[in-house]
């Protein structure tokens, strides 16, 4: 599993004000927690994080973190990620939290299911449905996989791939229901589905008042 | 075309649209999404004609949620009605929008097809909008 060394700061200031001045000069803060030892209030650079973010990895990477002026702390504060949060509207990071794991013991993390090629349900004119896009796993840290891959290329119109056939890698168990369904191929749709209703179609019916026929029916009697 | 089976109150007031949406912001069904910049009411008719255009564009193929309900009535006083005698009667009804709601969400077709879908239907509605998709088919176009 790849290790991706993040550079962090303390901060001492908390709340709206303080973090947002932190995010004005291009940090984000961040909280650190975890297994062993206390919480910690942190921040990171936006740009690096971004980029660590934006090309796929990172969303399952471990992390060493590394404080200014500190010696390499080894296995001892190594973390995933185990939250962002982004501004609905710019997508910037507005705030991460870091999961402090130990390397010897077993964790349960979130990882991407990644699909291969293209079913042959959908080349007869099929519609490939993504039901769910990551499984939670419990392994050792190192044994984590950037991600699951699973080849769909032999499903055929309602068939299902569900987690009991993901390929897992050694060492590595599924926590996620095996039950669960994670792609299926669903029939062409009918042409009558796919047909407008005629325009200027009846005015729509006006809805039942919660309450309101009850009051009638009381009235009448 | 959408409206409640039930509801509690016949008539509801204006109520006014401030902030961003923090809920509805993300992609949950699909690979690509419609998504509001700005805020405002979508009609029922507004809602049913964008769907009719991502329909009709994406043909046979593609999976498509509707994300948003109109669930507030709207009233109108009947033409040439002096002011008073109590609020007009329900004429039709509105889902309201924030900025960052994503409002359909599409699955099942290429990012090209897509996009041109939600442009269609972008035109349907009175709000400024974004085509986005998710990371993972942004990095598989990419290749």
């Amino acid at each position: 599993m790849e290790r991706i060394k993040l550079a962090v700061e303390r901060r001492e200031q908390t709340g709206k004000g303080p973090n947002r001045r932190l995010r004005a000069a291009g940090r984000v803060p961040a909280v650190l927690y975890g297994a062993t030892g206390q919480p910690e209030k942190l921040s990171v650079d936006a740009h690096s994080l971004q980029q660590i973010l934006s090309h796929g990895r990172g969303e399952n990477a471990l992390f060493d973190i590394s404080y200014p002026g500190d010696a390499d702390a080894g296995d001892t504060n190594v973390a995933v990620i185990r939250e962002v949060q982004r501004d609905p509207l710019t997508r910037q990071l507005v705030h991460v939290d870091l999961y402090r794991i130990r390397m010897d013991v077993e964790n349960d993390f979130e990882v991407a299911i990644r699909a291969h090629g293209s079913p042959h349900g959908v080349r007869e004119g099929g519609i490939l449905e993504t039901h769910l896009y990551a499984v939670t796993v419990r392994c050792l840290p190192n044994n984590l996989p950037a991600a699951i891959e699973v080849d769909i290329s032999g499903m055929g119109i309602n068939s299902a791939l569900h987690v009991s056939d993901l390929p897992v890698p050694p060492g590595v168990r599924v926590i996620t229901d095996p039950e669960t369904v994670v792609f299926t191929v669903l029939p062409p749709k009918k042409e009558a589905a796919v047909a407008a209703p005629a325009e200027g179609a009846a005015e729509p019916v006006q809805p039942e008042v919660i309450g309101k026929k009850k009051e009638e029916e009381e009235a009448s009697e | 075309m959408l409206v409640p089976k039930r509801v509690k109150h016949r008539k509801q007031q204006k109520g006014r649209r401030r902030g961003v949406s923090y809920r509805g912001s993300e992609l949950n069904f699909g690979h690509f999404g419609l998504q509001a910049l700005e805020a405002g009411w979508i009609t029922s008719r507004q809602i049913e004609a964008a769907r009719v255009a991502i329909n009709r564009h994406v043909k046979r193929g593609g999976k498509l949620w509707i994300k948003i309900f109109p669930d507030k009535p709207i009233t109108r006083k009947p033409a040439e009605t002096r002011m008073g005698k109590g609020k007009g009667n329900p004429e039709y009804w509105v889902a309201v929008v924030k900025p960052g709601r994503i409002m359909f969400e599409l699955e099942g077709v290429t990012a090209s097809i897509a996009r041109e879908a939600m442009s269609l239907a972008a035109h349907k509605l009175p709000v400024k909008t974004r085509f986005i998709q998710r990371e993972e088919v942004k990095a598989d176009d990419e290749k």
